[in-house]
């Protein structure tokens, strides 16, 4: 373990190297120049701890640091910690760096970490990311720069929560009022924040003294372009330099433009569809599941309806988490198998399920849903499909109850590792698609509190042979995220949807 | 007159209790606020503390009296996704939707008024037929598409207008347009047929035999009398364009109250979405008294009693 | 039905309004395919006529591969239902209302415009949502949601001509004579509002129509695989660029239909109206 760890830290140390090499040029010269963002919605909340949705996080990575960071690459490295190690099964040393301080001149310290990792714990509070937080005991201070976090329970995944959590500035949070800590972050990120006049324009400004070293552009705006065709249309006027999610069938049309680029990145969003046995006997029958499966030709999808931007994946799981075991074939497209398998298990008419679909979620969210539709229907496999709006279908599928026979959705992953989905989908909440397996839930739980990356590694290869095998998600597709950029941008997007504007620079 | 008005006030007061019971109820039946904003992962018991955090585990009538105590005194609570007073944040809204929707009417009536009145005076004439011509394409054209066939024309095409946001007159003009084309149609028709209408009654017949020139008869007898209908949905218009201007605001990505709307509907944002309905109810009742003060002054014989 | 003759808009407004439906009715024997029968190898094809176009898809395919003609005669029935359905709910309840209150006045006139006011202070969008959320999104919704909400524009305009007709002569010296109020209101009432209604309503149709387009925008219409026109147009207009006729030609079909009904809505008030055909 301790090898590991220092083998870790060394690969670490010299990533920063890089990337302070990389990162020098930009802080030999003044920050200049503005950029103007366009994204799908605007932040909900500017409180890191009040708000779960990738917009709010997109721009807030610009304002907040984490404690550890996820490279591009998804490697971890240090951010506002210089290093992480395992003091015991549950305790967590993290030194912090020195000399960091908040926009508002205060400086960063252990108080701030503790109060950061504590704050959403209190019943009061109502913090949509409470729950994971939850797995957090308490935080010592060792002294100015060293804390110890400790764990209810032994958490491989720490490192990756931490590479989530934003820091706050104790002084700051604790002398306002929570109007205004959601509308008027202070943090200790590459950006201050300057002004938000709410769907219309998010305003920030370089942090000269930002640790990683000066931001090269001065000014940046993102503003929020609900519409797709005049996100597009905003881009291809020259009103804003950077749009995301650009529709595939859009693509080409946008790289095009001899001004415009296109700048695409696999994400961690897969989407699958979930197979209740419990509301449908029918689909209580793993040779209808796997038929389900085989009757499902991903591959026509992604290359007619996405234009190819999108990854068949076998196992729900996305390439680049910790965990998937990438020897496993997806299923092929075999109609004839699937017929074989319904008459095998005694619908040799074909069989007739519900199935719950968002739309105005995901790309082309409710054409996949009626793309799925007409193949299954090829081989007597009838579904009543419900489009649902986003907030219906979500609401639905808290309840659980509501949900008919199976749901489409999509599932991106925070930690990049296979415990997210793993537990949150199989495990812990076993009534959104009634999937009781106790050989799986055994894996994962033993999984969740290995602190040995090779066993949790075995036992997930383990657990994605089980869902394999017995499909309870019929898996579809990985999505890729397609950006439009101005081509004078020099930038490469991430695949967790964040914006780090400091990695940004102009060629020209 | 006074009494009418003071009687009227006593009614909107009713009226507003009603639609704050049924809007409390209804948004409270079409999804729970807290699950919304939580991750995929988040286990029942996370939702259920969040919904105790956020006070929607009482039962519902102490939770509409607190409502209701709390609004008396002008707290409409607080936004669940913002952490904003959420009357504040409807208020806020309305400068740019009350410049929009201005603009929309504006260029409503500035089209409709003059061309409904010359249709109606030369009926099937050139003028005529443009105007139908013209009041079909409005109505016939879905609104968000001609927005989209706008920015593509004008911003991207041409470069010549921002593509959407807010800021000058140059961000009003596709947005205006787009939201104000219905509207000119059904004023110009309705306006055209009301005005023949009334041209063809007895009196204006009379007035006309006594030798009025056409102009007086039209301007001092028939439009006055033809304004009745359009009066009245001029007022019903200006109710619905708050309707064409969620779909507007979408499009063009104008921050106003109708894209809040559509955001706390989405996100099911209790507090901003009660605020939001008790505002325009108000707004409705106070253009309604004006619409039927208005008519007492368009027609005499009607007795505001 | 003299005008007719010599109406010749009228006329071929009426035929083309006859064909619409009848094409709505018969689009089974129509269509060339089934309306869910997709392909996506063959999606966003041009029209047949354009160059890329599939011989046997006239007017081109949708984003999932689907017969744009097949989808456009099946989705005149939805949408023409849908108006016309919604807009009889409307005038059914907004007539009746409007011209209760306008008759009566006083308490009960009081009663129905506080209710009137109720109704048109709830956005027409939280209701939708509301239905959308509880009931689920359907036809059948759709129609209710739109025909129950829409009443009040009629019940306005109808009161508002009421008010002003109750103070004519002829009502008033009925009412002194004794006549009954229903034979009143239907005899002497009625048909002094059936220009301002049937305007109105000729109108509505077509704003249904659109409507339940801007609904599909907003993700709440009549949810697929029904196809509905304005559903089309919402779906499209993401291709305007790419894929022009998967919005334009559904537009169009709003833009024929819409035409000819306000062309017949405007001879047959004429035709109603003998003030008019005087003047």
């Amino acid at each position: 373990m301790e090898v590991l760890l220092n083998a870790r830290r060394l690969f670490t140390a010299s990533l920063v190297l890089i990337s302070a090499t990389f990162l020098g040029f930009a802080a030999a010269q003044a920050p200049e120049g503005r950029i103007v963002i366009a994204q799908g919605t605007d932040a909900a909340s500017l409180d890191p701890q009040l708000q779960n949705d990738a917009f709010s996080t997109s721009i807030l990575a610009n304002v907040f640091d984490t404690l550890i960071y996820r490279n591009a690459d998804l490697g971890l490295e240090p951010g506002l910690a210089t290093s992480w190690e395992l003091l015991d099964d549950t305790t967590w040393r993290v030194t912090l760096r020195e000399g960091v301080t908040f926009h508002d001149g205060e400086p960063f310290s252990a108080e701030d970490v503790k109060f950061s990792l504590e704050r959403p714990l209190a019943a009061d509070f109502g913090s949509p990311l409470a729950g994971r937080f939850a797995i957090i005991a308490g935080v010592d201070i060792v002294d100015e720069f060293t804390v110890d976090v400790r764990t209810t329970s032994p958490y491989p995944l720490l490192p990756a929560r931490l590479s989530e959590w934003f820091m706050l500035s104790k002084v700051y949070v604790e002398a306002t009022d929570q109007a205004t800590l959601s509308i008027n972050p202070v943090g200790t990120g590459a950006y201050e924040f300057v002004e938000w006049v709410k769907d219309e324009r998010l305003v920030l400004r370089a942090n000269e003294g930002y640790w990683r070293g000066t931001p090269s552009i001065l000014d940046v705006t993102f503003r929020p372009i609900p519409e797709l065709s005049t996100r597009v249309a905003a881009l291809q006027s020259g009103d804003v330099d950077l749009i995301t999610n650009v529709p595939a069938f859009r693509q080409a049309e946008v790289d095009g433009n001899a001004n415009l680029d296109v700048r695409t990145v696999p994400s961690t969003f897969f989407q699958y569809v979930a197979l209740d046995g419990t509301k449908n006997p029918v689909l209580d029958d793993v040779r209808v599941r796997q038929a389900i499966q085989y009757a499902t030709n991903v591959e026509e999808i992604v290359e007619f309806l996405f234009d190819g931007a999108a990854e068949r994946i076998a196992v729900p799981l996305a390439f680049g988490t910790f965990g998937l075991d990438e020897s496993i074939e997806p299923y092929p497209y075999d109609p004839e198998r699937a017929r074989e398998l319904l008459a095998e298990a005694g619908y040799p008419d074909g069989i007739r399920f519900a199935m719950d679909a968002p739309v105005g979620r995901y790309a082309q969210d409710k054409e996949t849903a009626e793309a799925l539709v007409g193949q299954w229907s090829e081989v007597g496999i009838d579904v009543d499909l419900n489009i649902n709006e986003w907030s219906v279908q979500l609401t639905k599928y808290r309840a659980g109850t509501e949900l008919t026979d199976s749901h489409f959705m999509g599932w991106g992953t925070s930690t990049f590792d296979a415990d997210d989905v793993f537990f949150g989908g199989f495990v812990n909440q076993p009534t959104k698609n009634n999937y009781e397996n106790p050989e799986l839930s055994e894996l994962v739980l033993q999984a969740r509190t290995s602190l040995d990356p090779a066993e949790r590694e075995a036992l997930y290869g383990e657990a994605q042979r089980i869902l394999y095998e017995d499909v309870p998600w019929i898996t579809l597709f990985q999505q890729v995220d397609i950006y439009g950029v101005r081509d004078d941008l020099d930038w490469q997007p991430r695949p967790d949807q964040k914006i780090e504007v400091f990695t940004i620079s102009r060629t020209r | 007159m006074k009494a009418y008005i003071a009687r009227r006030l006593l009614y909107a007061a009713f009226v507003l209790l009603g639609v704050s019971i049924i809007v409390f109820f209804l948004v409270r039946l079409t999804g729970d606020p807290a699950g919304l904003m939580m991750p995929l992962d988040a286990t029942a018991e996370d939702v259920a503390r969040m919904r105790r955090a956020l006070g929607f585990d009482r039962p519902l009538p102490i939770q509409y009296a607190d409502f209701l105590i709390r609004a008396v005194q002008g707290d409409f609570g607080t936004s669940i996704r913002h952490q904003q007073p959420a009357m504040g944040m409807v208020l806020g809204r309305l400068p740019a939707t009350l410049q929009l929707m201005g603009m929309a009417l504006f260029v409503a009536l500035i089209i409709a008024v003059p061309l409904g009145i010359l249709s109606a005076l030369y009926p099937n004439s050139f003028i005529d037929r443009f105007g139908v011509v013209m009041a079909l394409v409005g109505q016939a054209v879905p609104n968000f598409f001609l927005g989209i066939v706008l920015i593509l024309f004008f911003s991207v095409q041409m470069n010549l207008l921002p593509s959407s946001g807010r800021g000058g007159i140059e961000h009003l003009l596709l947005p205006a347009v787009t939201l104000g084309t219905a509207s000119a149609a059904f004023i110009n028709r309705l306006l055209r047929s009301s005005l023949r209408e009334v041209l063809g009654t007895d009196y204006i017949r009379t007035a006309r035999a006594k030798g009025r020139s056409r102009r007086e008869i039209v301007f001092h007898h028939a439009l006055r009398n033809a304004a009745i209908p359009v009066v009245t949905v001029i007022g019903l218009q200006i109710v619905q364009l708050v309707g064409g201007a969620i779909v507007t605001e979408t499009v063009f990505a104008y921050p106003g109250a109708g894209l809040l709307l559509v955001q706390s509907l989405g996100n099911r944002d209790i507090p901003v979405i009660q605020a939001f309905v008790l505002l325009i109810a108000v707004v409705v009742i106070v253009v309604n008294l004006v619409i039927d003060l208005l008519y007492g002054w368009l027609d005499p014989r009607i007795s505001l009693t | 039905m003299a005008s007719l003759r010599s109406n010749p808009v009228a006329l071929v407004s009426l035929i083309v309004m006859v064909a619409i439906l009848v094409a709505a009715v018969a689009a089974p024997y129509l269509a060339p395919y089934d309306p869910a029968a997709q392909s996506l190898r063959l999606r966003l094809r041009p029209p047949a006529w354009l160059p890329g176009g599939e011989p046997g898809y006239l007017l081109g395919t949708d984003a999932l591969g689907r017969d744009m003609l097949t989808r456009i005669l099946y989705g005149a029935r939805v949408s023409i239902l849908v108006g016309v359905l919604a807009v009889a709910i409307q005038t059914l309840i907004g007539v009746g209302v409007g011209l209760i209150a306008g008759f009566y006045g006083g308490a009960i006139d009081n009663v129905f415009m506080r209710i009137a006011d109720v109704q048109q202070a709830i956005p027409f969008l939280v209701l939708v949502v509301a239905v959308a959320a509880v009931l689920g999104p359907s036809f059948v919704n759709t129609v209710l949601i739109l025909g129950v909400t829409g009443w009040v524009t009629y019940g306005r305009v109808v009161r508002a001509q009421v008010l002003s007709l109750v103070q004519q002569e002829y009502v008033t010296a009925s009412r002194a004579l004794g006549g009954r109020d229903w034979r009143i209101m239907l005899l002497h009432l009625l048909p002094n509002l059936v220009a301002p209604i049937t305007v109105v309503a000729t109108l509505t149709i077509s704003a249904m129509i659109l409507i339940e387009a801007s609904l599909s925008f907003l993700g709440l219409g009549v949810p697929p695989p029904t196809p509905t026109w304005g559903g089309m147009v919402a779906d499209g207009r993401n291709y305007l660029v790419t894929a022009w006729w998967v919005s334009v030609f559904p537009g169009c079909a709003i833009f024929v239909t819409v035409l000819v009904i306000n062309l017949v809505g405007d001879w047959l008030r004429e035709a109603l109206d003998p003030t008019l055909r005087r003047g």
